[in-house]
């Protein structure tokens, strides 16, 4: 190994995990005071990824208050050193970690609330797509909706939710007190997308949200009609599906549509 | 027969580009020559940051200003990464485009600081040819930004600056010099920042930073949270007596006041680097 990448592998492992080999390679400093100095770099590791947490995790923290938001976060760092460039990232693995590790583990409704957040997060810089409007959608001749595919705006995202979890979210956004966590034997669907520049979420019906589930495999209009028919009375479907899809292009989830010519 | 200058003239004075700002930026336009932006904020696949960055891109120049090159490390140079920073330049077609003299992990980690060469002969043997990679790939110099450090190295050969100075003459690059970080290092190494001035290329800076930072009695860390302190912008001056005229801005990473205070700092910068002026013509 050369010096240069021996010398980064013992800074590094000074960062990571406080191993102090690197310090018999630093000068000591006009005042001797090198162990400080080292630790700007081992404390500033941990400051940077905090606040990046921070930032993504917000009803978390306020969840958990400063000191356990704190906590959750070093136990998470020191688990999980950062492989990314844009620190953007690095919150990606931490819900799961909370999911996963106790004592957060033994609270759902903190790795859904972190959950949660992440998706915002994913749908907040997702890919931009034109919304398809109504007047589009009125220009289809009537044989295209026998084959009609919605494409869904890349900001989409399904998630199924034990707990209040986008209530914490709801009250940290309005500046409004915490709600009491709340675990509930079955699963609600949410929706979570982004709306010219700001996210949404809202919770779907469970044919609705197999409708939006059928629309990400690409299934055709008629075909989610029919598939349908597992909530509604047949001939009910087609102005059920109908209603949701003037709400979809309202809400601007819908950002394009094929069909056969 | 005459040269071709290596940098662009003075671009006048830049803020940094940050989120809070946006609006009033697009809605007020102010006063501010041109904007450097942190690439790594707009490397996303759409939505608010891009959509504020061409709004504000469609009345002022842009700088793409990056952290996370880690031209230092001893890593392969990340070409997803290259890539998607040559794309924004594509959308943004920056005044330049500038990272740090510094690496930020190995053995695919990343510490997200901007940590210290050695300042040694195998280090620039290792630098030199990465940085003319990055430049055939991004098709434009790079300029590279001295860093504030905590720690040196007992291997280093160099000093900082003859480092700097060797490393942009033999990869010919260019130079962002951080005014502050120089003042930082020196404080935290006991050099003297007029020297560090003096062995800097005149041809090869093409910019200047200007910041605050925090002293915590016998070191200071460069944090970006405050104004200007008058040593800073002293010694700002003097290098503006050494380089003439360069693109100057001021950076602003936390507790970031309203634009108008930013404002005036910048007007302060054009009043200091206006005085140097007159004093190195007089």
């Amino acid at each position: 190994m050369s010096g240069l990448a021996s010398l980064q592998r013992e800074f590094q492992e000074y960062v990571l995990r406080g191993e102090p080999i690197i310090a018999t390679r630093v000068e000591p400093g006009p005042l001797e005071n090198h162990a400080r100095r080292l630790a700007i770099y081992y404390d500033g590791y941990r400051l940077r990824l905090i606040e990046a947490l921070g930032t993504d995790f917000e009803a978390l923290r306020a969840a958990l208050g400063e000191g356990g938001f704190k906590e959750a976060c070093t136990a998470f760092i020191q688990a999980t050193p950062s492989t990314f460039r844009n620190v953007r990232w690095y919150g990606g693995a931490f819900p799961e970690f909370l999911r996963t590790n106790s004592p957060w583990s033994q609270r759902a409704w903190l790795w859904e609330i972190a959950l949660f957040e992440w998706t915002l997060t994913l749908a907040f810089d997702a890919a931009d797509d034109p919304p398809v409007t109504f007047e589009g959608l009125a220009t289809l001749p009537g044989e295209a909706w026998e084959s009609l595919i919605f494409r869904l705006h890349p900001s989409v995202r399904l998630m199924r939710l034990r707990t209040n979890a986008p209530a914490f979210r709801k009250a940290v956004d309005s500046a409004e007190s915490l709600p009491d966590p709340q675990l509930s034997e079955s699963f609600t669907d949410w929706l979570v997308w982004r709306k010219e520049f700001s996210v949404h979420f809202r919770s779907l019906t469970q044919p609705e949200a197999w409708a939006i589930q059928a629309l990400q495999r690409a299934a055709n209009f008629p075909a989610v009609c029919e598939g349908l028919c597992e909530w509604a009375p047949e001939n009910e479907t087609p102005a059920l599906a109908a209603g949701w899809l003037r709400s979809w292009v309202d809400e601007r989830l819908i950002a394009g549509f094929d069909y056969a010519a | 027969m005459t040269q071709s200058p290596l940098t662009l003239p003075s671009q006048g004075f830049g803020l940094g580009l940050r989120t809070i700002h946006y609006e009033e930026i697009a809605a007020t336009r102010p006063p501010v020559d041109w904007f450097e932006i942190l690439t790594e904020n707009y490397l996303v696949a759409g939505g608010k940051p891009l959509h504020w960055l061409d709004r504000i891109r469609a009345d002022y120049p842009v700088a793409m200003h990056g952290v996370s090159l880690s031209i230092g490390s001893t890593d392969p140079l990340d070409m997803d990464y290259l890539r998607a920073v040559k794309a924004l330049a594509e959308r943004t077609s920056p005044l330049w485009i500038s990272d740090h003299l510094c690496w930020t992990g190995m053995a695919d980690r990343n510490l997200h600081d901007l940590l210290p060469i050695p300042y040694t002969e195998a280090a620039l043997r290792h630098l030199v040819p990465r940085v003319e990679a990055v430049q055939e790939l991004l098709g434009r110099r790079m300029v590279l930004e001295n860093v504030s450090s905590y720690v040196s190295y007992k291997e280093s050969e160099l000093t900082e600056w003859d480092f700097l100075a060797e490393l942009a003459r033999r990869a010919d690059c260019l130079i962002l010099l951080d005014v502050n970080n120089i003042y930082v290092s020196a404080y935290n190494h006991g050099f003297d920042a007029d020297e560090f001035l003096a062995g800097i290329p005149i041809e090869r800076v093409q910019q200047i930073h200007l910041a605050g930072h925090s002293n915590c009695g016998d070191f200071i860390i460069d944090t970006h949270d405050a104004a200007v302190i008058d040593p800073v912008w002293e010694l700002y001056a003097r290098a503006i007596q050494r380089f003439g005229p360069v693109s100057s801005m001021i950076e602003r990473d936390d507790h970031i006041p309203p634009l108008n205070e930013l404002l005036g700092e910048l007007d302060q910068a054009r009043a200091v680097a206006d005085r140097a002026l007159r004093r190195e013509a007089a």
